[in-house]
């Protein structure tokens, strides 16, 4: 659940959090800021962080994305 | 000297003096010839289904033995068709036709046509027989196969001075449907692909996984080396199903990813139900989708699907891309990854694409993409003042 206003210990539901109307259009072609949009983005968005396609830090004012981490 | 020898020498004399237009494509880029000249070398009928699909016609002129097409310029239905010829006796000299209007000559030419009568051969038959017997020339650049890793091209990088010097373009006048492309600067800048679907008036979502015209775009697109994006069209000639692979495989060896399998990977569950979506994704595909807009010049095609399926038991799909120079050098892409994203969600595919997008810009300024999101405001007592629903 994402609850506007509260601290969102998630890097990717705090991401998806302050995507505004014309960047969910974007990104996943939804012309609404629903919740059930913002629900949409946000598997989609923590789906890529699991996979470990991308890393979403949260680091303090923003969300940082960055790589993939280095394999070891 | 044969008349083939006539045709090199005088087309590279003519070339070295720039009298060929840029638009022109020597005689052995035959893959830019229109699926619609090819239908006529097969002996055109009223039945054809590319005929009685499109309500396309070819157009009624003498043509003579000798001339060769040089390129179909533009889809239609501004289709155009130039043709160039050796004048018997000279060397060094050519002929040039352009034969303009071709679907309105050739709707006429079926209008005359009496009810009942057996169809003539094609008009353009003998030309594109004489294009047949000319040699192709083994291109030495095999089509990039994308196994682990594809390119993204920055197609928002071409200049309108770079678009003028691009041969096939589309002039201002004739705007196709995609409107202009916005900018991509701001701190979260999406995938240019996904962007232009969208703005496309595109077809939402039907079932599990991308829209199909919006992943065969893409992973048409990605099927070009960055070597190869000089701006030149490149055919991309991928086997149609997965028989059809399984066909090259056994025959050369080399494992090549049919178009069935970049929908729905090892198995296509539904192929009887499902298969007449892909000929409808393609011609949408044609329609829609594959212009770039340049600002202060007009539209570029950058990719067509050439060769459209017209049943099962064809074994090919073609798509002509190119790349200009500029947007050559892109995003990495992970092509395993996005095959599987596109089969799996809309969401994830597009997802996908805009990360990569991002992650390509963060490479590019030395650091992370940040998406500044302000902490919540607090009230006196603590609490974020904005509730859920924002207030």
């Amino acid at each position: 659940m994402i609850r506007g206003g509260d601290p969102v210990p998630n890097p990717a539901a705090r991401y998806v959090r302050g995507l505004t109307r014309d960047d969910l259009t974007r990104l996943i072609g939804m012309d609404s800021t629903t919740h059930w949009d913002r629900r949409r983005a946000l598997a989609a968005w923590q789906r890529l962080h699991d996979d470990g396609v991308i890393e979403l830090r949260d680091e303090g004012g923003g969300v940082h994305i960055y790589g993939p981490k280095p394999t070891p | 000297m044969t008349e083939r020898e006539l045709l090199e020498d005088a087309w590279k004399n003519l070339r070295a003096r720039g009298k060929v237009p840029a638009s022109a494509v020597p005689p052995e880029s035959s893959e830019v010839l229109h699926p619609l000249v090819r239908e006529a070398a097969m002996g055109w009928t009223q039945q054809s289904p590319l005929v009685r699909e499109s309500n396309e016609c070819l157009v009624q002129i003498g043509f003579e033995p000798g001339w060769l097409p040089l390129r179909c310029a533009d889809p239609p239905p501004n289709f155009m068709l130039c043709a160039i010829r050796a004048i018997p006796g000279e060397t060094n000299r050519m002929e040039w036709a352009n034969f303009v209007g071709v679907d309105a000559a050739h709707r006429a030419a079926r209008a005359d046509l009496p009810y009942g009568e057996p169809c003539p051969r094609h008009p353009v038959g003998p030309l594109v027989e004489a294009w047949g017997k000319w040699p192709r020339a083994v291109s030495s650049v095999e089509p990039y196969r994308p196994v682990n890793r594809a390119n993204l091209p920055h197609f928002h990088r071409i200049a309108e001075a770079e678009a003028r010097t691009l041969p096939m373009l589309h002039a201002a006048g004739d705007a196709p449907e995609q409107p202009l492309l916005p900018g991509f600067k701001g701190p979260a800048p999406a995938s240019w692909l996904v962007a232009a679907y969208d703005l496309c008036d595109a077809a939402p979502a039907q079932g599990r996984g991308a829209p199909w015209d919006l992943r065969l775009f893409v992973y048409s697109v990605l099927h070009l080396a960055v070597a190869d994006g000089d701006g030149e069209f490149r055919s991309v000639r991928v086997p149609h199903l997965h028989d059809h692979a399984k066909r090259i495989e056994d025959a050369s060896g080399q494992r090549v990813a049919s178009v069935a399998e970049w929908l729905h990977g090892d198995r296509w569950t539904n192929r009887r139900r499902d298969w007449h979506r892909l000929p409808e994704a393609l011609r949408r595909f044609n329609q829609r989708l594959g212009w770039i807009q340049v600002p202060g010049f007009g539209h570029v095609r950058i990719a067509t699907a050439s060769v459209i399926p017209s049943s099962q038991a064809d074994p090919l799909v073609e798509f002509t891309v190119r790349v200009p120079p500029s947007a050559a050098s892109g995003d990495r892409i992970d092509w395993p990854t996005l095959t599987r994203y596109g089969r799996e969600s809309s969401p994830l595919f597009r997802t996908y694409l805009s990360a990569a997008a991002m992650m390509g810009a963060a490479a590019h300024r030395g650091h992370a993409i940040t998406r500044e999101i302000l902490p919540p405001v607090l009230d006196g007592e603590g609490k974020p003042k904005r509730r859920k629903g924002g207030r």
